[in-house]
């Protein structure tokens, strides 16, 4: 008697078993991806924008206002106040001022 | 340039001789070899920074008794006279506090970042436990002294004399801007540099006679809010709502504790103290009147 066999189901072999599970993980990462570029994103303001480029610079601004006590008495010192003009100034501002005798700058 | 000028370092700082262009050139040398020489001998009793000073060995002996030189027991005499006059406000008693903020070796290598690391703020005030009987002085342990900007501008006023009893009809002594002009009534142009910016001048005054001088926050720093002028009150850098103030007076010596004390008063400044005071927000205060009302 001859027994007929059903043919054997043919496996996949390890490579391709392999190369499924790679294709399977890197589509699953892929989709995470994607998730994240398609959300909105805020709306980019034009300060943002136009400043991207530039440094940042931290300007402290500081307002001179100058409350000066005069002598009632003849004082051995007189304020001459501060040097306006200065070597590079243009509009008439005249020469630089004399170089001081010396200079106090705090120790 | 109508002056003659000699330049050196001493006591951690640039110094500076002006005389009169028509001063006599022999009287000039003479007169810059003896402020040379002062600044020399008292930079080296003086210095922290130096282990062979005075300073170092006294207070390497704090908890005992121990005999000083004359002028080292002058100047602690005067010191404790101004912090005693100043109600503490000037102490020479800070070195602690001004270690644990960083300041605990010479400036240069501060700056470089060689300290280390910063401490908690140290109680000052401790100038009232300095026991000083003729040439005999007591340290109490713990205690250091630093006579800071007084050692210099006393040295200023030394020097300043000094140099007119070498010959010179008139000088004037610039040592880190504390300054002293002697000898014959003659006008100097002072100019004052502006706190936020040192290539700037913030305002310029003529004097005749006397010293001027100024404590600043912007210099000696090393870090934001790190600076050498320790507010005694709270062993911390002062931080007071003043960045400096220039001050003027017969001495050098009470010019700086002058306006060391001014700027720790901040906000409430002593309007009867002539001055010129600069304001974090850049406000600027000059009052040339000794006799102007609070």
């Amino acid at each position: 008697m001859t027994e007929e066999r059903s043919p054997r189901k043919k496996r996949l072999t390890r490579g391709w078993i392999r190369a499924i599970a790679w294709v399977a993980g890197g589509a699953t990462f892929m989709s995470g991806v994607g998730v994240l570029a398609a959300a909105p994103k805020p709306a980019e303001s034009a300060r943002a924008s136009a400043g991207r480029n530039r440094p940042v610079l931290i300007v402290r601004k500081i307002t001179r206002r100058v409350i000066i006590t005069e002598p009632a008495a003849p004082a051995p010192v007189r304020y001459v106040g501060a040097p306006t003009s200065s070597g590079g100034s243009t509009g008439g501002g005249g020469a630089p001022p004399p170089p001081p005798t010396t200079t106090s700058g705090g120790s | 340039m109508t002056e003659k000028v000699h330049s050196f370092r001493g006591m951690g700082t640039e110094v500076r001789l002006i005389a009169d262009l028509t001063e006599d050139p022999s009287a000039f040398e003479n007169a810059a070899l003896r402020v040379e020489a002062i600044f020399a001998r008292e930079g080296t009793r003086f210095s922290r920074f130096r282990h062979d000073s005075e300073l170092s060995a006294v207070n390497s002996r704090a908890g005992s008794s121990m005999a000083v030189s004359p002028v080292f027991a002058e100047l602690t005499q005067r010191a404790l006279t101004w912090a005693s006059s100043t109600d503490g406000l000037f102490d020479p008693t800070v070195l602690p506090a001004l270690v644990a903020a960083g300041y605990d070796r010479d400036l240069d290598e501060v700056m470089a970042g060689a300290r280390n690391a910063q401490h908690p703020a140290v109680p000052c005030g401790r100038w009232r436990e300095i026991e000083l009987l003729g040439l005999e002085l007591y340290l109490p342990d713990g205690v250091g002294l630093d006579f800071g900007g007084i050692a210099k501008g006393w040295a200023v006023d030394l020097a300043a004399r000094s140099a007119i009893e070498a010959g010179l009809g008139w000088a004037l002594v610039n040592a880190g801007g504390d300054i002293r002009v002697a000898g014959t009534t003659r006008e100097a142009e002072i100019a004052i540099e502006d706190p936020f910016d040192r290539s700037k001048e913030l305002a310029r005054i003529v004097i005749t006679e006397g010293a001027v001088a100024t404590s600043s926050t912007t210099r000696r720093t090393w870090g934001p809010g790190l600076h050498h002028l320790i507010d005694p009150r709270t062993g911390e850098p002062a931080s007071t709502g003043v960045v400096q103030v220039t001050a003027w007076a017969s001495t050098c010596e009470e010019a700086e504790v002058r306006a060391k004390t001014a700027l720790m008063s901040g906000s409430k400044i002593d309007r009867a103290l002539p001055g010129i005071w600069v304001g974090d927000s850049g406000q600027v205060l000059v009052n040339l009147d000794r006799e102007a009302a609070a």
